[in-house]
């Protein structure tokens, strides 16, 4: 069968690769996230328990970790891009950051202190920030362009799919061999070891792309941010429209205080809109590949906006769901879009660097909207912090559009 | 067309697979991969083989809430890990004996305990399970969040779990508690979060509260609690009936009450640095006078009353991942001493 597309300049072609599937390196990305997400998330189900009952640790303690988890990422984010196009070796970068990631696990063995737990999970996360942007660039790279919003999406479902499946075998693990939590870490490091095995013997970086282009400086950073309009224009508009998303644990917690979901109920939610994000990111992809991606992305916002009216008034499980179901779409159209737009518009020796710039942007904008909603939600409640972050994502998307939008052509 | 076709093949068909030269790499390849699979399969199998043996548990005997017992959580390494045990406190070190249920937490008082444990499913994670005399299971209620503290009141009308609850996902919330007051049953009472806050007889408005480590007096109307508020924690009284909790004095956790209730045993922070952070202390609640321990180490538990002049508590053996062992120390400030190795979770029973 042959499936009609539209190409950058808008006129229909008809590919064989399109025709023929998403290229095996995607697939091969995909799985290598599948089995790294599982192993990190059967870890982080577990690591609560294994603070209070294996360590002995207040609970208390947990908080600390937890910002540990987020400082991590977002240096080593841009670091692992630009280090990724300035070798030119997308695949050796992603390697380290997914090797880092067996040896955080390998670190957990002997921790039996909070010092000890917060390197592990500081490896971890700097793993995660490394590998995540010259990843991308992989995916971008063995993608015909008029499929990277399918690549990626095909990408984003695996990888989700793995983070479902962390906690599941964490449960059944912790079942038959209580509180073993030593068993649990070597399962863990042997499962993401799997994945940068995986990783190395089946992925072969695509060199051509790039090849000729002068080698990359922070100059020319510089010089790509300020003379790249669109890229410009989209790494602020990511930035602005994630500093008004509602983290999703603050917003099940606005569903909990509305009574509108029991808290027996509480780890149904994530779930529910993991599997919405799981089931929409490939139909998703495709849309964005066939009618534009930024209009995606957009689209993705807008159904943002949709959850938070939704769960301004939910009263019951209907409309949770409903709520649930906008936010899992708006992942969909979104977390594996904007990538797939960005590799359009970025010159292939910068693909590592733009990418994960722009995650950066993301990943800032969102621990910036977690505090400013954390501090609303004391202040004011939590229904009113709800309304403002509304009212602002509807402004922020109004002020944005245009913007993006301006030239006709597909960006 | 066929220009764009085949660009477009070359793009979607980055080179893959092993070519000839690379035989020997995949099969060095193929070994690893089996290799890391017989490593996970082969510490799951070790994992459960060294749990397998003849279990020495059965049902409670009578005397179990009749007379004076010590019921806590054994950690003797074997098919019994975990399993609620019980002594008697004059020959705490004799054999111990053992009940069915395992348990991460538990606590027994007028002839009921309860255990709270992982649940069946992945989707009911936690649980609490209400135990009868004989420690066999009467119903159970799923937990939202990792098992932290529990209690039973004195009178066997009302229980007590805290449970800590933590956000999932890109940026979760850090540190929150749920404490909880049921009444024996099953029926909630009580969520102490929503309970109305008093400091110096004025409302505390703030929304950030945690609250965690009930303890109840014999009417099982009163108790006291841990509150979080503003980066302080406090040392509460709440009643059950006018859904108040009133602070007594800062900086005390985990307060446990004396059977006669006149005094009360907390953590109190004494250095900011994590690794010696608490000492526990007595507070006289008629007098207002407070008296350090003369346990030096940096406990995190909530005590139990061993006798009127004594408490007891687990403190974790260092360097091995969850094991601990129970001792008591005098409130008049002498030695601690190791009073059950290997074990945790104590309460006494049996005392009136």
């Amino acid at each position: 069968m042959y499936i009609s597309v539209r190409n950058p300049q808008g006129t229909p072609v008809t590919s064989r690769a399109v025709r023929r599937g998403i290229p095996q390196t995607v697939l091969v990305l995909g799985a290598v996230s599948l089995l790294t997400d599982i192993s990190t998330e059967m870890v982080t189900a577990a690591l609560p328990l294994f603070v209070t009952v294996g360590l002995g640790l207040s609970p208390l303690a947990f908080g600390v970790l937890d910002s540990v988890y987020q400082a991590g990422t977002a240096a080593a984010r841009i670091a692992g891009g630009f280090t990724a196009d300035r070798l030119r070796r997308p695949k050796a970068v992603a390697t380290v950051g997914y090797a880092l990631g067996v040896l955080a696990k390998l670190v957990l063995l002997p921790a039996a202190s909070l010092g000890a737990l917060s390197a592990a999970v500081g490896v971890d996360r700097i793993g995660k920030g490394l590998r995540t942007g010259p990843r991308d660039a992989l995916i971008a790279g063995c993608s015909a362009p008029e499929a990277l919003g399918r690549s990626f999406g095909m990408h984003r479902a695996l990888d989700t799919a793995g983070a479902l499946l962390g906690p599941v075998f964490a449960f059944y693990l912790l079942t038959a061999a209580p509180r073993d939590f030593d068993t649990l870490f070597v399962v863990s490091a042997c499962i993401a070891g799997l994945g940068v095995l995986l990783l190395v013997s089946k992925v072969r970086e695509e060199r051509s792309a790039a090849e000729g282009a002068p080698r990359i400086s922070l100059a020319g950073a510089a010089r790509l941010v300020a003379q790249g309009r669109k890229l410009r224009r989209m790494l602020l508009a990511a930035g602005l429209l994630s500093a008004m998303t509602i983290s999703d644990a603050f917003l099940y917690l606005t569903l909990l205080e509305r009574g509108a979901v029991s808290s027996r109920l509480f780890p149904l939610l994530f779930l529910a809109t993991s599997l919405v994000y799981l089931i929409g990111a490939i139909p998703l992809g495709r849309l964005a590949d066939r009618f534009g991606r930024i209009q995606m992305f957009l689209t993705g916002h807008l159904l943002i906006v949709g959850a938070y009216l939704v769960a301004a008034g939910s009263d019951g499980l209907p409309s949770v769901g409903l709520a649930l179901a906008l936010l899992g779409l708006y992942y969909a159209a979104t977390d594996g879009v904007l990538p797939a737009a960005a590799a359009t518009i970025v010159p292939p020796q910068w693909m590592s660097t733009a990418i994960s710039t722009l995650q950066t942007c993301v990943a800032l904008g969102r621990s910036l909207a977690a505090i400013i909603f954390g501090a609303l939600w004391a202040a004011i409640g939590p229904g009113t912090a709800l309304w403002l972050f509304t009212a602002g994502m509807a402004v922020v998307l109004a002020l944005t559009t245009p913007a993006l939008l301006r030239r006709p052509s597909e960006v | 067309m066929p220009n764009i076709a085949s660009r477009a093949r070359r793009a979607a068909e980055p080179t893959l697979g092993p070519t000839p030269p690379h035989r020997s790499r995949s099969r060095a390849t193929m070994a690893v991969a089996v290799l890391l699979v017989g490593v996970a399969v082969g510490a799951v199998a070790v994992s459960i083989l060294d749990r397998r043996g003849e279990s020495g548990a059965g049902a409670a005997t009578a005397d179990l809430f009749a007379t004076e017992h010590i019921v806590f959580r054994s950690l003797q390494s074997g098919p019994d890990h975990g399993r609620i045990a019980y002594v008697e406190p004059h020959d705490p070190t004799s054999t111990r004996r053992l009940a069915d249920p395992r348990c991460i937490r538990v606590a027994a008082a007028a002839h009921r305990a309860v255990c709270l444990r992982p649940g069946a499913t992945p989707l009911q994670p936690y649980e609490v399970v209400e135990l009868d005399q004989k420690l066999n299971p009467t119903g159970d209620h799923a937990l939202n969040g990792v098992p932290s503290r529990a209690r039973v009141a004195p009178d066997g009308r009302h229980f007590a779990t805290t449970t800590f609850v933590s956000g999932h996902n890109y940026i979760s919330l850090g540190f929150s508690t749920e404490t909880l007051i049921y009444r024996v049953g099953g029926e909630v009472v009580a969520n102490l979060e929503k309970f109305s806050f008093l400091i110096n007889g004025e409302q505390d408005e703030s929304v950030d509260r945690n609250i965690w480590g009930v303890t109840f007096s014999a009417d099982s109307n009163t108790f006291f609690a841990t509150v979080a508020s503003r980066g302080r924690t406090y040392l509460t009284r709440g009643d059950l009936t006018k859904h108040t909790l009133t602070a007594l004095r800062d900086n005390a956790e985990c307060p446990s009450l004396s059977p006669d209730g006149r005094r009360i045993v907390y953590k109190k922070r004494v250095d900011p640095v994590a690794d010696r952070a608490w000492r526990f202390h007595s507070f006289d609640l008629a007098t207002g006078t407070e008296t350090p321990l003369g346990e030096t180490r940096s406990v995190d538990d909530q005590v139990a009353w061993l006798d009127s002049e004594h408490i007891m508590y687990a403190v974790p053996k260092a360097g091995e991942g969850g094991a601990a062992d129970i001792w008591s120390a005098p409130l008049d400030g002498g030695e601690p001493k190791l009073l059950i190795p290997d074990a945790d979770s104590p309460t006494l029973v049996g005392t009136t």
